[in-house]
C-alpha cells in the first residue's frame, strides 16, 4: 500500500553512526560501490567530454614544456658557455653562431615557454573547476526535480533540514570529487608516464638513475600515506562531530543549563576534542615525517645524478648543459606521482557524500502515485464513495466516508481535533491514495485523472498560510504560467489587498520575508486568498487557519471569501462561525466518520454533536470583543496535534 | 545552515542588551598577543625548539645550492681526476639534506603540533565559556554566528600559529640568507633577479583578498540558496496544490546558474593563482637566465655560479609566497582572534556557580523531602514592557499549582523565575525561605525539574537522552522513568528501542514523542520541584491522561507547578491561578473558582462539552 511506502511516524533512513563497518567483506563492496559512484560522476561530465579531452590535452602540454624548460637552459650552458657542438637535435637549426644572440634568443624561448606554462596551466585548472561546477548544477538540478516527484509522505517522514543539505552542502562536497576525482587522476599517471618517457628519450643513463628513485618513493607513500589518510579521515569525523557537539549544545543550552549538563557535557567534549587532536597530531607527524622524507630522497638522486653524470661526462657520453638539466628534473618528477596518491585519500573521504545524494536521488517515487488515465471532469461537483483511509496500517483516519457535494454548492466540514479533516483535503488533491473507496469530480475518478490537471482544478488554501521570500504579488502569481502579472493584480484588488497594504509603501510590491515574518496573519490568509482566486480554479478548498485575527481583517476575509465563493464548488474546513453560517451544508465529521449533515439551524436544533462543535468552536465568536482565556484556550486545542496527522511534521529542522 | 538559537531563552527579551555585533577594533593589538602568549606560554620546549630547528632549517638550506655550484665548477674547471671530488660533494649533498629534512621534521612536530594544542585549548575554553554564558547572551545570539566562531575563526589562529609560524621563518630566514649568500657571487644579477619578489608578494596579498571576498559572495548566496530550497521544500503541499513544480524549478535554475556563475569566476582567480605565482617567480630566472647569461659569457660569472643562481632562484619561489602567505595568515589570524576574545569578554547576567570548579565543596543546604516556593511583590520588566506586575504566590511544599492564561500572560516568565533563568526586577523569589539569588544556580536546578513545552533532544540514544541530568543510572529507572511518560508504545515502534539514536542525526520523533521523552527526563532526574511547562500540549487527550495518571504518584511527593490550558490538567492542582497580562486575576481550588464563574470557570464547561465529544 503506497500509503505506507515510507515508513510509519518513526521516519525512514535514520542516521548512520561513524566509522562502522570495517570487515573485510564492506570493505571489498565498499570499493565496488566506490567505483560505481565514481562512474556515475563521471556520466555527468559527458555532456562536457570536449573539455574533459582538452583538459587532458592541456596536462600533456604542460608536461612537455617542463621537460622543455631546463633543456633550453642546458643549450645554453653546452653551446655558449661550454662551446661544444649541440649533442642532440634540440633547436640545433636556428641557433645563431653569435654568442650573445644565441642567449638573447633562448632567454625569448625561455620567456615563451613560461607563458605559454602560465596559459595552459590556468586553462587547465579553469576547465576542471568549470566542468565540476556544471556537473554540480546538473545535479541540483536533477535532484529538484527528483524532490517535486517525491510523494507528500515522503516529506512527512523526512526532516526538511536533511533534505535541504543533501541538496546543498552534500553537492557541495563533491567539488573535491570532480576537481580531484577520476579525470585528475588520469591526468596526473599520463603526466608521470610522458614525463619518465621523455627523460629516456633525452638522456637514458641518466633517467635509469632518476627511475631508480621510484620504488623507493613508491615504498615511502605506501608507508605513510594509510597513516596519513587514516589520520586525515579521522580528524574530519573528529571535527565534523566537535562542530557538531557545539551545534547542539548551543541550540540546546537551556537544557544544558536546566539539567546541570555542563560537567559531564564539557567531559564528553574533551573527549573528542582530545582525540581530534591526537588524531591530528598523528596527522601532523606522519606529514612531519613524510614531506622531508620525499625532500630527502630528492636530493639523493641530486647527487646520484651529479656523481653518475661526472662518470659519464669523463667518459664523454654526456654534457654538462643535460647534467643541469636532470638537476632540475628530478624534484618535478615526483611530482604527479605523489599528486595521485594525495588526490586517492581526498577520493576516499569525499565519496560519503555523493553515496548520499544518490541514495536520495535513487528514492523509489512510487508508480502508481503518478499513474493516470485521461480522464477529464464533466461538470463540477465532488463525490467521495465509501472512502477508507489510515496513514498506519489498520489506524484508520478516515472509515467509509461518503457525501455529495453540487455543482457550485459550498460545503462547509466541521469537526474535533482528529477527525479527519484535513486528511480529506489530502485525498482530494491526490497526496495520499485511499486504501478503498473512490473520489470523482465531475464523474472522473481523481486516480483516473493526470495529477496536475486535478490539482489545475483547485484553488488551496492550506491552514498555515504559506508564504515566502519574494513580493506580494510574487506571492500571488507563485510562478504559474496561466497567471499574468494582471490576473494577480485583479485578484489582490478583487480580495482587497490592495487597500489592506496601500499605508505599505511599496504597496504590493511589498517584499515578503522568510515565512512571511513582516505580515500579520490575516495579511497572509488574504494573500493566499488572492493566489486561489487569482489561478481562477473551478473547486475551492479552504482549511481556515485556527489563529485569532482582529475583527477588522475577519471581516476582510468575510468579504474575500463571498467573492471567492462565487460560482465555484467550494469545500472549507471551517474554523469561523461565518463560514458554517455562509456554507449551503455543514458535514460534521467525528472520529473519521460523517456524523451528521445538513444547515446549520437544523443541525442545532438537533442538540447532537454539532451543537456541541458549536459551542466550543463558535460559541465565543458570538462576541468577538471578548478574548478571554477561554478563546484562547479552546483555539490551541483545535490545532490539529503534530503526532496524529503526518503534514506537520516538518518544522524547520536545521541543516548539518 | 537554518540553526536558530534556543527558543527557550530567545523568548526573553533583554533588558539594555545589543545584539552580539562583533567590532574589532575594540580589541587592541596588545590585547591580542597578550591573549596568544597565555596559551603559547604552556609550551615553552616546543616553541622554543620548533623556532630553534625553524632558523636551523632554513639556514642549512642555501648549502644545496652552494655545493651544486661547486660541482657544477668542478666538473667545468677542466681538471681531469674529479671524480673524488664530486664523490665528495655528492656526500656532502646528502649529509645537508639529512640535516634539513631532520630539521624540517622537528620544526613541523614542535610547531604544528604546538599549534594543536593551542587549538584544543582554545576550543576547550571556548565551549566551557559557552556554557557560563546565560539567557542575556544567547536570547541575542544566533547559533550560526557561535559556530563561525568555532569553526572558521578558531581555524585562522591555528592557521596562524602553525603553517603562518613556519612560512614567516621560511620567508624571513631564507631570502636575507639567499641575499647574502647571492649577493657575494655577484650583487647586480642577485638585485636584478630579485626584481619579481615585489610583484610576486603583492599579487599573493591581493590574489588572497579578491579571493577572500569572492568566497564571501559565494557562501552568502549558497546560504540564499539553501534559504530557498528549505522554503520549497517547507512548502511542498502549496506547490503541488498550486501546480507550480516547473515555476519552482525555473526559479531555482536562475540562483543556480548564477551560483555557478559566481563559482566560475571565483575560479579564473584561484585557477590562474599558482600558475600566476610560477610565472613571476618563474620570470626571475629568465632574468638570470638573460643578464646572468650575457655575464657568463663576458667570463663575470662562472657557469657554477650560474647554474646555482637558477637553481636558486627556482627554490626562492617557496619563501617569496610564503611572505604573501604570512599576511594573509596574520591579517586573518588576528581579526579572528580579536572576535573570539570578544566572545570571552562577554559576561552572563547571572553568574552560574559552582561547577566551573567540581572540587569546591558546594554550599547547598541538605534538606530532605518536598520545597517550599514563594514569590513576594515580584515584577519583572523587559525594557517598558512588564512580563509580571507585583506578583504575590506562595508554595508550600509537597504542593500543587496550575497557572493557566493566554499567551503572554506571563506564565513562561513565571516558570523562568523560578528555575533562576532571569532574575526578578523587583521582589524576591525564595526557595523554602533562602533568596534564590543567595543560591548557587546549580544548587537551584538541582532541585528543579522542568519539562519545557518544546523539548531539546541531543544527538544521543534514547536512554541516554532520558538521563540527561542524572550521573549514575541504571536500565531499569530509565526504563521506569520512560513507563512514566507513557513512552512503551513508542518504544515499540523504535528501531533499536533504548538504544536508538533520536536527534537532528538520527531518529524524527514527533512533537508529543519528545515531550513523553522530556517528562521522562524529568522524572528520571527525580527533583524536589516539578515544573511542566504547558508539556502535554502536543499529545492527545487520552495519552494525557493516562501520563497524569503516573504522575500523580510523583506529584504527591514534590512542589509541582503545571503550567497548562486544560482544566482537566488543573483541576489535580491544590491551587489554582490564572494569569491575565502579568497578574494573577484569579486564584483558588477548582471548585471554588467554578462557582466563582469567570474565565476559569468558562473555560471549564467548554472543556467539559469537548470531553462529551470524545465519548460520543
Amino acid at each position: 500500500m503506497s500509503a505506507f511506502g515510507y515508513g510509519g511516524g518513526w521516519g525512514g533512513g535514520g542516521g548512520r553512526g561513524f566509522g562502522d563497518g570495517s570487515a573485510n567483506i564492506e570493505e571489498i563492496s565498499a570499493k565496488v560501490r566506490d567505483w560505481y559512484l565514481l562512474s556515475r560522476l563521471l556520466k555527468l561530465l559527458l555532456p562536457y567530454w570536449f573539455c574533459v579531452l582538452f583538459s587532458l590535452f592541456c596536462s600533456l602540454a604542460s608536461t612537455l614544456l617542463q621537460i622543455v624548460n631546463p633543456l633550453i637552459l642546458s643549450v645554453a650552458i653546452d653551446v655558449y658557455f661550454m662551446k661544444h657542438a649541440p649533442r642532440s637535435a634540440f633547436l640545433a637549426g636556428i641557433l645563431p653562431h653569435n654568442s650573445a644572440k644565441g642567449i638573447a634568443l633562448l632567454s625569448l624561448l625561455y620567456g615563451i615557454v613560461l607563458t605559454l606554462t602560465l596559459l595552459i596551466d590556468s586553462t587547465q585548472n579553469f576547465l576542471a573547476q568549470w566542468t565540476g561546477q556544471m556537473a554540480m548544477a546538473e545535479l541540483r538540478r536533477r535532484l529538484l526535480r527528483h524532490l517535486h516527484r517525491l510523494p507528500i509522505s515522503f516529506y512527512d517522514v523526512t526532516p526538511a533540514g536533511r533534505l535541504v543539505t543533501r541538496l546543498t552542502t552534500d553537492i557541495e562536497a563533491l567539488n573535491d570529487l570532480f576537481a580531484n576525482g577520476v579525470v585528475a587522476l588520469l591526468a596526473d599517471a599520463i603526466t608521470a608516464l610522458f614525463f619518465l618517457v621523455a627523460l629516456f628519450w633525452v638522456e637514458w643513463h641518466l633517467a635509469i638513475v632518476v627511475a631508480a628513485v621510484i620504488p623507493v618513493f613508491l615504498l615511502l607513500i605506501k608507508f605513510f600515506r594509510g597513516l596519513i589518510t587514516r589520520s586525515q579521515q579521522k580528524v574530519r569525523i573528529l571535527i565534523a562531530r566537535i562542530n557538531a557537539f557545539i551545534a547542539e549544545h548551543a541550540n540546546g543550552i537551556y537544557v544544558v543549563h536546566l539539567f546541570n549538563r555542563q560537567q559531564p557535557s564539557l567531559q564528553t567534549f574533551d573527549i573528542i576534542n582530545h582525540e581530534h587532536m591526537n588524531a591530528s597530531k598523528q596527522w601532523v607527524t606522519a606529514n612531519a615525517w613524510f614531506m622531508p622524507s620525499i625532500g630527502l630522497l630528492n636530493t639523493i638522486s641530486q647527487a646520484g645524478i651529479l656523481i653518475t653524470g661526472t662518470i659519464l661526462l669523463q667518459a664523454g657520453l654526456l654534457s654538462i648543459g643535460i647534467l643541469v638539466a636532470f638537476l632540475q628534473y628530478g624534484s618535478k618528477f615526483l611530482r604527479p606521482i605523489q599528486d595521485i596518491s594525495d588526490r586517492y585519500s581526498v577520493l576516499q573521504t569525499s565519496i560519503v557524500s555523493a553515496e548520499k545524494v544518490f541514495a536520495l536521488l535513487d528514492t523509489e517515487i512510487p508508480q502508481e502515485m503518478e499513474q493516470h488515465s485521461n480522464a477529464k471532469p464533466r461538470g463540477a461537483d465532488i463525490a467521495f464513495h465509501n472512502v477508507w483511509f489510515a496513514y498506519k496500517p489498520e489506524r484508520w483516519v478516515l472509515n467509509d466516508v461518503s457525501f455529495h457535494i453540487r455543482d457550485g454548492e459550498m460545503l462547509a466540514i466541521v469537526g474535533h481535533t482528529g477527525a479527519g479533516k484535513t486528511t480529506m483535503s489530502n485525498l482530494l488533491l491526490r497526496f495520499y491514495k485511499p486504501q478503498r473507496g473512490t473520489i470523482r469530480i465531475g464523474g472522473a475518478d481523481i486516480w483516473e485523472m493526470p495529477p496536475s490537471e486535478l490539482r489545475r482544478q483547485f484553488g488551496v488554501v492550506l491552514q498555515d498560510t504559506y508564504v515566502r521570500e519574494g513580493t506580494i504579488l510574487d506571492n500571488i502569481r507563485f510562478g504559474s504560467e496561466t497567471v499574468t502579472d494582471e490576473d494577480a493584480l485583479r485578484a489582490a484588488q478583487i480580495i482587497g489587498l490592495d487597500t489592506l497594504l496601500a499605508s505599505l509603501p511599496d504597496g504590493l510590491e511589498t517584499w515578503v520575508q522568510e515565512r512571511g515574518d513582516n505580515l500579520s496573519t490575516g495579511q497572509k490568509q488574504l494573500i493566499a486568498f488572492a493566489r486561489a482566486l487569482a489561478h481562477n480554479p473551478k473547486f475551492l478548498l479552504l482549511d481556515e487557519a485556527t489563529s485569532s485575527i482582529d475583527v477588522e481583517t475577519e471581516a476582510r476575509i468575510r468579504g474575500a471569501m463571498s467573492r471567492l465563493l462565487e460560482n465555484r464548488t467550494t469545500v472549507v474546513i471551517a474554523h469561523r462561525l461565518s463560514t458554517v453560517l455562509q456554507a449551503d451544508r455543514i458535514l460534521v465529521m467525528h472520529k473519521g466518520r460523517v456524523a451528521e449533515t445538513g444547515g446549520h439551524e437544523e443541525l442545532l436544533a438537533r442538540r447532537g454533536l454539532y451543537w456541541r462543535l458549536f459551542q466550543i468552536q463558535f460559541g465565543h465568536q458570538l462576541n468577538p470583543e471578548e478574548k478571554s482565556p477561554v478563546r484562547q484556550g479552546a483555539g490551541d486545542d483545535l490545532h490539529v496535534a503534530p503526532s496524529q496527522v503526518p503534514g506537520n511534521g516538518y518544522a524547520l529542522q536545521s541543516a548539518q | 545552515m537554518i540553526i536558530s538559537c534556543t527558543h527557550y531563552y530567545r523568548t526573553v527579551p533583554m533588558i539594555d542588551s545589543q545584539p552580539f555585533v562583533q567590532d574589532e577594533c575594540a580589541v587592541s593589538l596588545r590585547e591580542r598577543y597578550a591573549f596568544v602568549w597565555k596559551y603559547l606560554k604552556v609550551h615553552p620546549k616546543s616553541l622554543f625548539v620548533g623556532i630553534a630547528s625553524l632558523i636551523a632549517l632554513n639556514g642549512v638550506a642555501p648549502a644545496i645550492p652552494l655545493l651544486i655550484r661547486s660541482g657544477i665548477n668542478t666538473l667545468t674547471s677542466g681538471r681531469s681526476h674529479i671524480l673524488a671530488s664530486i664523490a665528495w660533494i655528492g656526500l656532502a649533498l646528502v649529509g645537508v639534506a639529512f640535516l634539513r629534512s631532520a630539521f624540517q621534521t622537528l620544526s613541523r612536530l614542535n610547531v604544528v603540533g604546538m599549534s594543536r594544542h593551542v587549538e584544543y585549548a582554545m576550543r576547550k575554553d571556548f565551549l566551557t565559556h559557552l556554557f557560563r554564558l546565560d539567557a542575556s547572551f544567547w536570547g541575542r545570539t544566533r547559533t550560526g554566528d557561535v559556530m563561525a566562531l568555532a569553526t572558521n575563526d578558531l581555524n585562522a589562529v591555528r592557521m596562524m600559529l602553525g603553517p603562518g609560524l613556519i612560512s614567516f621563518f621560511e620567508s624571513m630566514v631564507q631570502l636575507p640568507v639567499a641575499i647574502v649568500v647571492l649577493g657575494y657571487s655577484n650583487w647586480r644579477l642577485t638585485l636584478a633577479a630579485l626584481l619579481p619578489a615585489p610583484i610576486a608578494v603583492v599579487l599573493m596579498v591581493t590574489f588572497g583578498k579578491i579571493i577572500r571576498r569572492r568566497f564571501g559572495l559565494i557562501q552568502a548566496q549558497f546560504s540564499t540558496m539553501s534559504a530557498a530550497v528549505q522554503q520549497t521544500i517547507a512548502g511542498a503541499r502549496v506547490v503541488r496544490s498550486f501546480v507550480c513544480e516547473e515555476a519552482e524549478q525555473h526559479r531555482f535554475e536562475t540562483m543556480n546558474r548564477s551560483y555557478v556563475r559566481s563559482n566560475c569566476i571565483l575560479g579564473v582567480y584561484s585557477s590562474t593563482f599558482d600558475p600566476l605565482l610560477t610565472y613571476v617567480t618563474g620570470l626571475s630566472v629568465l632574468i638570470v637566465f638573460w643578464y646572468g647569461g650575457a655575464l657568463t659569457l663576458a667570463h663575470k660569472l662562472t657557469v657554477g655560479n650560474f647554474v646555482m643562481f637558477t637553481t636558486y632562484m627556482a627554490l626562492l619561489a617557496q619563501p617569496i609566497s610564503s611572505l604573501g602567505r604570512v599576511v594573509n595568515m596574520m591579517q586573518r589570524g588576528m581579526a579572528s582572534l580579536a572576535r573570539l576574545q570578544l566572545l570571552f569578554r562577554e559576561a552572563p547576567a547571572i553568574e552560574p556557580g559552582v561547577w566551573l570548579n567540581p572540587g569546591t565543596p558546594s554550599d547547598e543546604p541538605d534538606l530532605q523531602g518536598a520545597r517550599g516556593l514563594s514569590l513576594r511583590q515580584v515584577s519583572v520588566f523587559f525594557g517598558s514592557h512588564a512580563a509580571l506586575k507585583s506578583v504575590d504566590l506562595e508554595i508550600p511544599p509537597g504542593a500543587t499549582v496550575a497557572v493557566l492564561g493566554e499567551t503572554g500572560s506571563g506564565k513562561s516568565t513565571l516558570v523562568k523565575l523560578i528555575t533562576r533563568v532571569i532574575d526578578p526586577s523587583h521582589g524576591t523569589v525564595s526557595l523554602d525561605g533562602i533568596d534564590c539569588r543567595d543560591l548557587p544556580l546549580t544548587a537551584i536546578r538541582s532541585q528543579v525539574g522542568v519539562v519545557p513545552q518544546e523539548t531539546f533532544l541531543f544527538s544521543l540514544t534514547l536512554a541516554e537522552n532520558i538521563a540527561l541530568g542524572v550521573e549514575n543510572t541504571t536500565e531499569d529507572e530509565i526504563r521506569h522513568a520512560a513507563s512514566i511518560a507513557g513512552l512503551d508504545p513508542d518504544l515499540a515502534a523504535l528501531p533499536a528501542g533504548f538504544e536508538t539514536i533520536v536527534g537532528e542525526r538520527g531518529i524524527m520523533l514527533s512533537g508529543g514523542q519528545k515531550q513523553r521523552v522530556a517528562i521522562a527526563r524529568a522524572v528520571l532526574k527525580n527533583p524536589r520541584i516539578l515544573i511542566l511547562d504547558d508539556a502535554l500540549s502536543s499529545v492527545d487527550s487520552v495519552t494525557e491522561e493516562r501520563i497524569l495518571r503516573h504522575l500523580k504518584d510523583i506529584m504527591a511527593e514534590r512542589t509541582t507547578i503545571l503550567v497548562t490550558h486544560r482544566v482537566a490538567t488543573a483541576m489535580q492542582a491544590d491551587t489554582i491561578v490564572v494569569l491575565k497580562q502579568g497578574q494573577i486575576v484569579e486564584r483558588g481550588t477548582h471548585d471554588a473558582l467554578v462557582k466563582q464563574n469567570g474565565r476559569y470557570a468558562r473555560l471549564a464547561r467548554l472543556q467539559a462539552l469537548e470531553e462529551e465529544l470524545e465519548v460520543l
